[in-house]
């Protein structure tokens, strides 16, 4: 450094004082003076001891950080599951994050992922202004821009897309979002329904087979804390289940007060499957012909509820027991490995204890490329010993978010374009019901000039880590001939934002307003609050801020929409049917905010709904057909059952559809029009840009398996995936507190299979992952590379490490996800204080940082060599690198869990 | 220890106002509008014998490398060097030196942070500046006081911060500006 002396600066000071810029920069400031309080001792930290040495002023602790803290209402948003949370602020800073009681679907609970939020807010590599690009898209080269600017410029190509005529070619492509409202006023204002979101990659095929049954929701909520039995498929919901703090609290309350045993079959021994009664570890992808077993034992055993089956759903007791006449455990047996004598006993005993028994399921039988069918096979046990809707047994609400009685306000007609980007017509049940698209084919898509795409705003969203197939996401994200324009929302610098062209700088969910609320396992609805518990980090806003001036700026009567005041009057507004509370008489917003969460106790709860007599009034006008359906104004309102009128299912026969006409139908383009008008709810039928692409659904659960599966090679595994309980699946790597307790992922691998392959624990493999086959004949849109000399195609190979352990499949192999960040901060991409980073030539120890330094303990020495890796350190391997896009044919479900490997010891 | 408070009195406005310069020219991106006024003399001048960079002329593209290199060093995304002590304290924002500048704050009737995060740099020299400046006034041994237990708590940390800033600099000018802040704040003696 240069060295001038004193008598230079004085100099130089003197020379500011006939400058502008000092003047310009203190704004005026001439008039300071102290506070009259402040005295010597003002100047020593608040603590009751006095740190020795040079720092004598300072004392500690400071026993006064907790005094007069505010406790403001909010909503967790690190998973989907949204917990109800209470923030201790003081001086604008938020202190503690805690449970919120009064949620009444969370009950005051908050796991690991909650705590951490501070982790979240207050990160040092947050973003904090607006970023543009200034060198190649993802050479990471970039300048701060003003808000303003930022929004000039993409209000300027949104209005140009807008103007072209083709709306459509505008995407807002989504991750985890709880801001429904705020993005779907956007988009329709804009008028684009381009809107792309992970559903696919997330629950796609047990909301399609529950809407298949039940119409009216696609959300299973088992009333498991009133339950005898609890046969679990391939659900982690002690860690990573949607709504799974809630739900496990509710488990363990069943188990412990109410006796309830729980069974799993899994693969993997989860967290949840070693919590299990018993665990069993059938064949990846079975649990569909497990529970057709069951369901045929329970059957042969005359143990079946057959009221409710006669009475309740549109098929007998023969015509199942027909259906399922070779479905015997003993076939069962044979496919997934286990004892046709556990499926038998354990079908048995779940019929004994229905009504009050139930089974689970989410991704470990749904991520499947016959997970339709899983989930269909699954489901119907429920409907065999009619614990469908009961006390204790498989219920589930209308309501998947706020209580209906809370208004969103005014919200422009919905969009009417279309895309096969957000509607692929392969795929006949994703979008029917529910609007749940495929977004693993996107950028396939997009590459294969199926879709052009003049500007895209992604949000919340880490594609490039979570998504199949890595390279292509990175390869069209890069593509500036396939995605012309890219915006990137999101609080940190990600995977994502590193292909954008602007990045904008989006509040934490502890800096936001949203009402929000999930489907309550109380089974009637709530209405949460999130709140700013503190003033937005930096220049970083919601979209509920600059949202509108977006809107303003692109114009053409978006505008007209946001017409609506500030964003505490917007939901003043949306809140004001939140009545008083008679103890503090407070309503609306402020019983939110001083509450953060209200449920009507007045409503009942969702259980057996089917068996609700139809009032008068409702059956003024009302007319019965020959299936003794009771229609109006040509709708489905109910059901006659014997001499009673009640609400029956909100399906077209107002039956529990085992047999499902509609889906036959639908998979061959038929007209449905009949069907949907019957069951009084808003499905479509599918639209022409889907005709040529028929696909037989089979009417009734079935089960099928995979070609590729059906003969495995000795050197093959079907690999699946996982979720920590401390992590989500591409955002919570960041946060220090939780990758500190899970950073990496070796694969695990059985010891048995391991023996075969002559592999030892720490042991580094090769993987080398295929397409599938079954896809290739029944999806052939989604070939884009050559077969190898043996016919199959290869998707991508990776080398990692193996840790073995007794609790995996045999003829499995996991790893988890979350793993593998390579731009998304230093905690996600585990580096501490190399050469670069901010502690690079600090003063010794007073300003090194400890936590940085000596507690990122897991920082990978080995410089990618295998030989010199440590076991446990690193930030893991992102499995997507090998996993293929592979939507099930039927509703367009990623399957993450049916990818067939092969594996090879590498010499290190 | 930051040697500001050393300095003899007769020296104190001085201090305040290179202090408020360099508050101001850590605070945001060297813009068009700041570079001509540090072009016209006597400042031009000052500035370039404490080693102090300046183009001769004012170009759009030597603006925008600025923007560019300000963006690497303070903002990021990846690699800078963070403005805010409590990153360097604590490795996170808004830590417990943002709470500790808000009371110094606060000790102040009338002071205005150029920015909302109390512990950017730049918030912190512009503090620096206005005590400097208000210690003509009657409680000027208070005032002393409270200099020193601030430059201690809010200006020391920044001595690694400037040093590698002049390390990842790409620009003479941002080079020059780290060099100058962190020799007026931490020379051992004066002249």
């Amino acid at each position: 450094m240069s060295n001038p002396d004193r008598r230079t600066f004085i100099k130089l000071g003197a020379a500011t004082v006939a400058s502008s810029i000092v003047a310009n920069h203190l704004m005026g400031q001439t008039s300071l003076r102290l506070h009259p309080s402040v005295n010597e001792d003002t100047f020593r930290m608040p603590g009751n001891t006095t740190i020795p040495g040079d720092a004598t002023d300072k004392q500690w602790p400071d026993l006064q950080k907790y005094e007069g803290v505010t406790k403001k209402p909010g909503m967790c948003q690190l998973c989907s599951t949204i917990c109800g949370i209470v923030g201790h602020v003081k001086d604008g800073r938020l202190l503690k994050i805690e449970g919120n009681p009064n949620d009444p679907n969370s009950r005051g609970r908050v796991c690991a992922r909650g705590q951490a939020g501070l982790n979240h807010l207050y990160h040092p590599e947050r973003l904090l202004y607006p970023l543009k690009r200034v060198g190649q898209r993802g050479e990471g080269a970039w300048k701060r821009i003003s808000w303003d600017e930022a929004l000039d410029e993409i209000a300027s190509k949104l209005k140009a897309v807008r103007e072209s005529g083709k709306p459509e070619e505008f995407a807002f492509h989504q991750g985890r979002q709880r801001s429904k409202d705020a993005l779907k006023r956007f988009l329709d204002a804009y008028g684009t329904k381009t809107q792309l979101s992970h559903r696919a990659l997330c629950s796609g095929n047990r909301r399609a087979a529950n809407l298949t049954y039940l119409w009216e929701s696609d959300w299973d909520l088992n009333d498991v804390e009133h339950s005898k039995y609890i046969l679990n498929f391939g659900s982690n919901a002690f860690e990573a289940h949607q709504g799974h703090v809630p739900f496990a609290n509710r488990i363990q309350n069943g188990r412990f007060n109410n006796g309830a045993k729980m069974v799993t079959f899994d693969v993997r021994l989860s967290n949840t499957a070693g919590s299990s009664d018993e665990w069993f570890a059938p064949f990846p992808g079975t649990d569909g012909a497990v529970a057709l077993a069951m369901s045929h034992a329970i059957l042969e055993a005359g143990m079946q509820d057959n009221a409710f089956i006669d009475n309740w759903t549109n098929v007998t007791v023969d015509e199942l027991k027909n259906h399922l006449k070779d479905k015997t455990p003993e076939w069962a047996a044979e496919i997934s490995g286990l004892k046709a004598s556990d499926i038998r006993r354990i079908a048995l005993e779940f019929a004994a204890a229905a009504p009050a028994a139930t089974t689970m399921c989410n991704r470990g039988s749904s991520a499947h490329l016959n997970g339709y069918y899983n989930d269909r096979a699954i489901q119907l046990l429920n409907a065999v010993v009619g614990s469908v809707g009961r006390k204790g047994g498989w219920c589930w609400s209308p309501w998947g978010g706020l209580d209906p009685d809370v208004k969103t306000p005014a919200m422009p007609p919905s969009a009417k374009t279309w895309s096969v980007l957000e509607d692929p017509p392969e795929y006949p049940l994703a979008n029917v019901w529910r609007r749940m698209k495929v977004g693993e084919i996107i950028y396939l898509y997009l590459l294969q000039g199926r879709a052009k795409l003049q500007a895209y705003m992604t949000y919340n969203l880490d594609s490039p880590l979570t998504w199949p197939e890595e390279s292509l996401t990175k390869q069209v994200l890069q593509d500036e001939s396939l995605i012309n324009f890219h915006v990137c929302i999101n609080p940190f610098y990600n995977e994502t934002a590193h292909y954008a062209d602007i990045v904008l700088p989006w509040t934490t969910y502890l800096e936001r307003w949203d009402l929000d609320a999930r489907a309550s396992y109380n089974l009637r609805p709530y209405v949460g609050l999130r709140t700013p518990m503190v003033e937005p980090l930096g220049e970083s806003k919601d979209v509920r801020e600059f949202f509108p001036e977006l809107a303003k700026r692109i114009g053409g009567g978006m505008e007209e929409w946001y017409d609506y005041g500030t964003q505490e009057e917007f939901m003043r507004e949306w809140a004001s049917n939140v009545p008083e509370n008679p103890a503090t008489g407070k309503a609306g917003l402020d019983r939110l905010l001083d509450e953060g969460a209200w449920e009507n106790t007045q409503r009942e709860p969702f259980y057996e709904p089917y068996n609700k007599e139809l009032s008068d009034d409702q059956l003024t006008d009302a007319t019965i057909n020959d299936d003794g359906v009771i229609l109006k104004g040509g709708k489905g309102i109910g059901l006659k059952i014997g001499d009673r009128m009640v609400r029956g299912f909100a399906t077209p026969s107002r039956k529990f559809e085992v047999k499902s006409i509609f889906v036959e139908r639908t998979g061959q383009n038929l007209d449905c029009t009949d069907l949907i008008n019957q069951s009084g709810v808003k499905a479509k039928n599918r639209p022409a840009q889907h005709k040529g692409h028929d696909l037989e659904i089979d009417s009734m659960p079935i089960w099928l398996q995979p070609i590729e599966h059906q003969s495995l090679n000795d050197d093959q595994l079907i690999m699946t995936s996982f979720k920590w309980n401390v992590h989500n699946h591409g955002r919570t790597m960041n946060l220090k507190w939780l990758a500190e307790i899970v950073h990496s992922n070796p694969a695990w691998l059985n010891p048995a299979t391991a023996r075969k392959f002559g592999i030892q624990n720490g042991d580094w493999i090769e993987l080398t992952s295929y397409h599938s086959e079954m896809l290739e004949e029944v999806s052939p849109h989604l070939t884009r590379t050559e077969s190898g000399p043996d016919g199959k195609r290869i998707a991508g190979r990776m080398r990692v490490p193996v840790v073995l352990m007794e609790g995996i499949h045999p003829q499995a192999i996991a790893m988890s996800n979350s793993c593998g960040h390579w731009q998304y901060t230093s905690v996600a991409t585990a580096q501490k204080a190399r050469t670069g980073s901010h502690l690079e030539g600090s003063d010794g120890d007073k300003y090194r940082d400890p936590d940085w330094e000596e507690n990122m303990w897991w920082q990978d020495e080995s410089n990618g060599d295998p030989a010199q890796w440590r076991r446990n350190t690193g930030n893991g391997w992102n499995q997507n690198q090998i996993l293929p896009v592979a939507p099930d044919p039927v509703t367009g479900q990623q399957a993450f869990h049916s990818t067939v490997v092969t594996l090879r010891k590498l010499s290190v | 220890m930051a040697s500001i408070v050393q300095l003899p009195e007769s020296n104190f406005s001085e201090a305040a106002g290179l202090l408020a310069l360099l508050s101001a020219l850590w605070s945001t991106e060297a813009n068009d509008k700041l570079l001509k006024s540090m072009t016209q003399p006597p400042l031009a001048t000052a500035w370039k014998k404490a080693g102090g960079q300046l183009p001769h002329k004012i170009e759009p593209d030597w603006i925008e490398s600025l923007s560019v290199d300000y963006c690497q060093l303070l903002i990021g995304p990846k690699n800078h060097a963070s403005p805010f002590q409590s990153v360097w304290d604590q490795a996170r924002y808004q830590g417990d030196a943002a709470a500790s500048m808000k009371r110094y704050v606060d000790m102040v009737e009338g002071f205005q942070p150029c920015l909302d995060m109390l512990d950017h740099i730049a918030v912190q020299l512009q503090f620096a500046s206005a005590l400097m400046s208000m210690a003509d006034q009657a409680k000027r041994k208070l005032i002393l006081g409270l200099a020193q237990a601030y430059a201690r708590d809010h200006l020391q940390w920044s001595s690694p911060f400037f040093r590698r800033v002049r390390d990842q600099a790409k620009t003479p000018f941002y080079r020059s500006l780290a060099d100058i802040s962190h020799g007026f704040l931490f020379q051992e003696s004066a002249a």
